[in-house]
């Protein structure tokens, strides 16, 4: 349980996240609870092509290596990463499904200096994954603002409750403002 | 037909090896099943969700002077546990899967006795209850013991009420918006819930314990600018929360509305610029005789660092509101304390999986740590 003995250790935190923005990240989590969403399937990935520019330069670099607690979407990720569990930052592996409901968090890019709502989407069905255990709270809340909670399994509405794994989901990005 | 052969060739074996027996040998075993001893006020109940194979989720149970493991309960898929008030039960709120981890979820109550940790009722509830981290708060009974109540999440908050007495679900009540369950110790007919506006919401009840009023307080917290942590410390008729920056906020629900008191800083200015603030998934306990507050501290803090492990353990004059004592942390992010004379604090770590004990006659004074004990455990209660 080499997860466990970092768990806390391994903490960083990166977004230095405004008041506003928090407020905005609640809202739209709101918005997302008790609603089936589907991911979003973006039209490219800036993110995925800054990083495969610069991928030789910053190969040591954690904060741009998906399956380390570091990498940058996952500032407010508590769960196991579906990168070490056969899927990607944004594919279940295969075999379970996509939750239905999810939080979201708001995470600062190092690569473009830009901050992103990122769908912390559980993965569900089967079994649980287990590997490459993160727990990172920014903006996190207790579950009376359900839409920035992570102490709860987010497969609650799936056919399936079991949990596998998380991916993390750019959805947008966070307009920078002073709170 | 082997079988029987083989069942009467070990009864014969069991039967030679008993006449068998010499003197000086070591005697041969009864096989038994025991109870629980007499429960001290030291007695500790760790839930554990067991965050790598949660359909199993399970409560164990502790001496809390030897920190020998004294027995478990079954919890099913993340259930939450609770005492009733004589402390002859344990009541769980929880669901089964059909197929394990799939098929249909029936949701129900677990009625478990405490002496013999045998199961004693299944009531069936409908199947919404919280999977998530176990917290005092997410199954609380009635003063009395009668009404049962539970915290759902579909996401959408709500209540479901049942009756141990008549021993059947009742109803469920919206809660849009709040979390988790305040019960007063006066009265029997309500119960609080936290809410993200910055109030309580009080639900009274009928005598059926089916919603009769509803009544929000006055706002008494800021969820963005300074959320206060859900697990709260209680004496009588008040809970006394910490705040993710450092404030103390009592609370009381005995009203038909809750009225909160004045919110107080735990932290000095030179402690704030040094970062130090409550941290872990049950922050504060409460000794109510001496009325003090023991709360997990961590330095460096800011935002997101909030279920950070305890680097100090801070003692505070409720009344006062004055700091009179620190201790190391051991890495804390669960607080207890016992109840009584004698009193004994208790910090669980929920990384190390360690458990602490302090004796907390006078200044918190180290007695013991032992581990490990569970897999993900986020909630102690003492006896």
């Amino acid at each position: 349980m080499q997860w466990f003995d970092n768990f806390f250790e391994t903490r960083s935190r990166r977004a230095a996240q405004s008041i506003s923005r928090r407020s905005a990240v609640a809202r739209l989590g709101k918005m997302l609870v008790g609603t089936a969403i589907l991911l979003p399937v973006l039209p490219f990935d800036r993110v995925g092509r800054a990083i495969a520019a610069e991928k030789a330069a910053k190969a040591k670099d954690k904060r741009n290596d998906d399956t380390a607690c570091e990498y940058w979407r996952y500032c407010a990720l508590d769960g196991f990463l579906c990168t070490c569990c056969g899927g990607t930052i944004s594919s279940c592996p295969p075999g379970t499904e996509v939750s239905k409901v999810t939080w979201v968090g708001t995470c600062h890019n190092p690569n473009d200096g830009k901050d992103y709502l990122i769908s912390y989407n559980d993965c569900c069905g089967g079994v649980t994954c287990n590997r490459c255990g993160c727990n990172f709270n920014e903006g996190e809340r207790p579950g009376y603002r359900m839409g920035v909670h992570n102490d709860i399994n987010w497969c609650m509405a799936n056919s399936s409750n079991s949990y596998h794994c998380t991916v993390a989901a750019v959805v947008g990005t966070a307009e920078k403002t002073k709170g | 037909m082997l079988a029987g052969k083989i069942r009467k060739i070990f009864a014969g074996a069991i039967i030679v090896a008993a006449s068998c027996h010499v003197q000086g040998e070591v005697p041969i075993d009864k096989l038994t099943v025991l109870n629980l001893p007499p429960a001290s006020p030291y007695r500790l109940y760790l839930s554990d969700m067991v965050i790598s194979h949660f359909v199993d989720s399970k409560l164990m149970i502790i001496d809390g002077e030897s920190l020998n493991v004294i027995g478990h309960v079954a919890l099913g898929m993340t259930g939450h546990a609770t005492l009733t008030p004589d402390r002859s039960e344990i009541l769980v709120s929880t669901a089964y899967m059909t197929k394990l981890n799939r098929g249909e979820r029936i949701g129900q109550m677990d009625v478990w006795d405490a002496t013999t940790l045998k199961l004693k009722a299944e009531i069936n509830v409908p199947p919404k209850h919280s999977q998530s981290f176990p917290y005092r708060g997410k199954i609380r009974t009635s003063a009395d013991g009668r009404m049962v109540f539970m915290q759902n999440s579909t996401p959408a908050s709500s209540v479901t009420v049942v009756d141990r007495v008549a021993g059947k679900f009742v109803t469920e009540i919206a809660t849009p918006g709040c979390w988790m369950i305040y019960v007063p110790q006066s009265v029997s007919d309500r119960f609080s819930t936290m809410c993200g506006d910055g109030t309580m919401l009080t639900v009274k009840l009928d005598a059926e314990g089916k919603a009769l009023e509803r009544k929000k307080s006055a706002k008494f917290f800021d969820a963005d600018d300074d959320a206060l942590f859900t697990s709260g410390a209680q004496a009588d008729d008040n809970y006394t929360f910490v705040s993710f920056k450092g404030n103390v906020q009592t609370v009381n629900v005995a009203g038909d509305a809750a009225v909160a008191e004045a919110p107080w800083p735990l932290a000095t200015a030179a402690d704030v610029k040094a970062g130090w603030r409550p941290g872990g998934y049950q922050p504060v306990a409460l000794h109510e005789k001496s009325g003090r507050i023991f709360v997990a501290m961590h330095a460096k803090g800011k935002e997101g660092s909030h279920k950070n492990p305890a680097k100090e353990i801070w003692a505070f004059d409720l009344a006062g509101k004055k700091r009179i004592d620190r201790a190391p942390g051991h890495h804390a992010t669960v607080i207890a304390a016992s109840r009584g004379d004698a009193p004994k604090v208790f910090a669980y770590s929920t990384d190390k999986s360690t458990l602490s004990v302090f004796n907390a006659t006078g200044k918190l004074k180290h007695l013991k740590t032992a581990g490990p004990f569970a897999e993900f455990a986020t909630q102690l209660d003492v006896q």
